[in-house]
């Protein structure tokens, strides 16, 4: 183990983090040059947030008790926490990567080892949610010196660095994993591959955010005090239990799972370097090589639904590259967590999905309908910058811009109203409202559809970014907002009159589908023309 | 003279296609060897196996007398890469690079220095060195890569279209220090497309087609293999790899 090398990488690898994010082109200056701000952030966030909560704790939460428990459960749970937000964002940075992905490359034929980059790693990783840990470890400190438990603090922080090392190994491992299987399913299943490994990516996401979201922390929390003690079969609980025993003066059982905590860091920091070194495949070059086939040409089903032979072929472009692309996985993956939380939550069977008003039942299940809604805005309005600087390709083939307009909006709208059918469907069978409304519905939800999407191509056209380097964003951030508030507007606008009508029935359903419609009519005209017009200066400029 | 590098009878398999097909190769130590052969022939499959960053069906490969897959670290120390696009930490500055490129090989502070200043004014560099490689031209990048490919002074270079973006200054301060490196005992394996290089740089050439060695020898032994003896090494390249009917299929195309 050379630990100048393994420094040295670790700084490159911050510096590529803070730089992707910050510098654009030229001499990096400020935070950019010399990214310290993350140390400063944790060096004053800790004595800050200790003397805060000692001097506001005990005042704003009145009752010794109160103190004494909020004390007592969050020491237990700071290792637990910060194993979980080590592994959160370095599995969250993995899927993050986009350009930087080929930079990496370069360390297979550098004389860098396993061990070495697993420590460069853990480093970077530490040095960007220090700030984090350090706010956590300082109001535990201060609520520890107002009950007289420094001690348990003591234990509680190292043990936290233990689950910082825990959190990371993990990570590397599945890196490592992941890195195999999809070089592996690479070669066996070729482009299927990318969509398979896309699809992992975007279940991994919203299984994290399952996992922390805040009944499940509040639960988490409960269970932790209540049974920690038990949990004895879960290693990565171990680093708590030590704080558990420690607290309750329970001297060998503290020692005994301090011991086990600091084993199992380093048994997970070996088998991470072993990942990395037999698992690790660099990037394949020829990954799949078929045989020489003959264009066939077939009248697709694009072209059956109405779109001309240039429309379906920008149109299949774009829906390729949505199963392709890394970078397009977070705007599936927002708004995949939106659908999927109900779903969760109606299999939990919790109050409000199975009983209850008709109104507070389709309310539940609205995050899922607002998911459709996002996939069909956000698809819209990325899908001009995400072409990036190939966007070239496009205004230099013979298309008209309303061809563009009308291929970029279909691709979008086509993957959200087949999320959209689902959510009917979940709405149907778990709400079971009666046929006119379930039809009134569907008609509202599909226009309000429509009407996403439109006005995210409109802004999207308005204001895309086709900056690939740093960090591709595809949308500027003013045509992002506004857009998000011009659909919001314009959604709750359309959903409004039908809303009132389930909500209260002050209105009749044939009243308030037709309201919605007309509102709905409006915003389509509108967005319609404002698509065209935004697509039509775009391809001016880009002309000029 | 002693072997630089080895492979004895190398398969590399992607799926159904076979890549390399049992290939031998002998390089001798302080030869430009030239890897010639059309799009997917195998040549960039060849040389990262040399590197062992892909791994060979069968056979063995090794570089200097080290086994490449029992010790791929040692065979990375003694070695510089250029691959065809190069790869570098596009949000580091050029300076920042290769200083990282240099601790990773070891070279004290004043070696360190000494060779990165040398190679960024060679290179027409200077001026430029801290500002973000991501703002580079290719061929400001390529530079940067060729500069850590060479500043630790490897054994072996293997050099996939190493030329491709240079300006014909640096294009030429390229070949001509292969040629000096080569006379220190330096081996080149060098991938191009462009004969020409091949032909004025190459001590020895391979042609790959399918895999499979076609020809291997000095630019005029192919002339005498292929019987072409007035001709470019173009021609012999065409001949060879059975792509001589250019002709045919420009008139089909023109059609």
């Amino acid at each position: 183990m050379n630990f100048k090398i393994a420094f040295h990488l670790a700084s490159v690898l911050c510096l590529s983090s803070v730089r992707v994010r910050r510098a654009r082109g030229g001499k990096p200056s400020g935070l950019a040059k010399k990214p310290i701000a993350n140390l400063y952030a944790s060096a004053i966030a800790l004595p800050a947030a200790a003397v805060l909560s000692y001097l506001v704790g005990p005042g704003m939460m009145g009752d010794s008790l109160l103190v004494k428990t909020m004390s007592v459960q969050l020491l237990i749970v700071i290792p637990f926490l910060a194993l979980s937000l080590s592994l959160l964002y370095s599995l969250l940075f993995e899927f993050s990567e986009s350009s930087q992905a080929a930079s990496t490359d370069l360390l297979n034929w550098l004389p860098v080892a396993p061990a070495e980059y697993v420590l460069a790693s853990a480093i970077c990783t530490s040095y960007f949610i220090s700030p984090m840990v350090s706010l956590l470890v300082g109001v535990s400190l201060g609520l520890a010196l107002c009950t007289g438990s420094a001690m348990a603090w003591a234990v509680s922080t190292g043990l936290a660095l233990v689950g910082i090392v825990i959190g990371i190994s993990i990570s590397e491992i599945a890196r490592a994993l992941l890195n195999r299987a999809s070089a592996t399913l690479y070669k066996r299943a070729g482009r299927s591959a990318l969509a398979a490994r896309l699809i992992l990516g975007v279940i991994m996401i919203v299984a994290l955010a399952a996992i922390f979201n805040v009944n499940f922390f509040v639960r988490l929390v409960e269970w932790f005090v209540g049974r920690v003690i038990d949990a004895w079969f879960a290693p990565i609980l171990w680093p708590s239990m030590a704080v558990a025993a420690s607290l309750q003066a329970n001297l060998d059982q503290a020692l005994a799972y301090f011991a086990l905590s600091l084993l199992l860091g380093l048994l997970v920091l070996g088998l991470a370097v072993l990942a990395r070194k037999v698992c690790w495949v660099p990037v394949t070059i020829a990954p799949k090589l078929g045989a020489l086939t003959t264009q066939k040409t077939r009248r697709s089903l694009l072209r059956r639904l109405g779109f001309d032979r240039v429309e379906a072929a920008l149109i299949r472009k774009d829906l390729r590259s949505l199963t392709r692309r890394r970078e397009m996985m977070v705007w599936i993956a927002i708004p995949a967590v939106l659908f999927i939380m109900p779903l969760l939550n109606l299999g939990a069977g919790l109050p409000g999905y199975a009983s209850g008003s008709l109104a507070s039942r389709l309310a539940s299940l609205a995050p899922m309908g607002l998911g459709a809604l996002f996939l069909g805005f956000y698809l819209s309005l990325v899908s001009y910058g995400q072409e990036g600087e190939a966007f070239i390709n496009i205004i230099g083939s013979p298309l008209e811009p309303r061809q563009i307009a009308r291929a970029k909006l279909a691709a979008s709208f086509l993957p959200a109203s087949m999320a959209l059918a689902i959510v009917l469907v979940v709405v149907c069978v778990a709400v079971r409202p009666s046929w006119e409304v379930m039809l009134a519905i569907s008609i509202v939800a599909l226009f309000t559809l429509i009407d996403s999407s439109l006005i995210g191509s409109a802004f999207g056209a308005r204001y895309p970014d086709f900056t690939e380097v740093p960090r591709a964003r595809f949308v500027m951030r003013a045509g992002a907002y506004l857009g998000m508030f011009t659909a919001a507007a314009a959604a709750a606008a359309t959903a409004l009159p039908l809303y009132i009508h389930i909500s209260s029935g002050s209105m009749s359903l044939a009243l308030a589908t037709g309201l919605s419609l007309f509102a709905s009519g409006v915003v389509t005209s509108g967005a319609y023309g404002a698509m065209l017009s935004g697509v039509a200066d775009l391809y001016d400029k880009e002309t000029r | 003279m002693e072997e630089a590098v080895a492979l004895s009878s190398v398969s590399k398999r992607y799926g159904q296609t076979l890549a390399v097909a049992n290939l031998d190769l002998r390089i001798e130590r302080g030869l430009i060897y030239g890897l010639l052969g059309p799009n997917g022939s195998g040549k960039s499959t060849t040389m990262r196996m040399v590197l062992g960053l892909t791994r060979p069906d069968s056979g063995s490969i090794s570089v200097y007398g080290v086994d490449v897959r029992r010790n791929p670290m040692e065979v990375k120390r003694i070695t510089g890469y250029v691959p065809e696009s190069p790869r570098l930490y596009e949000f580091l500055t050029g300076m920042e690079h290769l200083d990282f490129i240099a601790d990773v090989f070891g070279l004290d502070d004043d070696t360190k220095g000494r060779r990165i200043s040398e190679f960024l004014k060679a290179f027409e560099l200077q001026g430029r060195e801290n500002e973000m490689i991501e703002g580079y031209s290719h061929g400001m990048k390529q530079k940067i890569a060729i500069i850590g490919a060479l500043l630790h002074a490897p054994k072996l270079l293997v050099l996939d279209e190493p030329l491709g973006g240079l300006d014909p200054k640096s294009a030429r301060i390229v070949k001509d220090l292969l040629s000096k490196l080569a006379g220190k005992g330096v081996t080149t394996i060098l991938s191009t497309h462009v004969l020409e290089i091949a032909d004025a740089v190459c001590d020895r050439v391979c042609v790959i087609n399918k895999g499979e060695k076609m020809a291997e020898g000095s630019p005029a032994e192919l002339r005498e293999i292929s019987r072409m003896p007035d001709s470019t090494l173009e021609e012999v390249f065409l001949k060879l790899t059975g792509s001589d009917d250019v002709r045919k299929v420009v008139e089909a195309l023109s059609n």
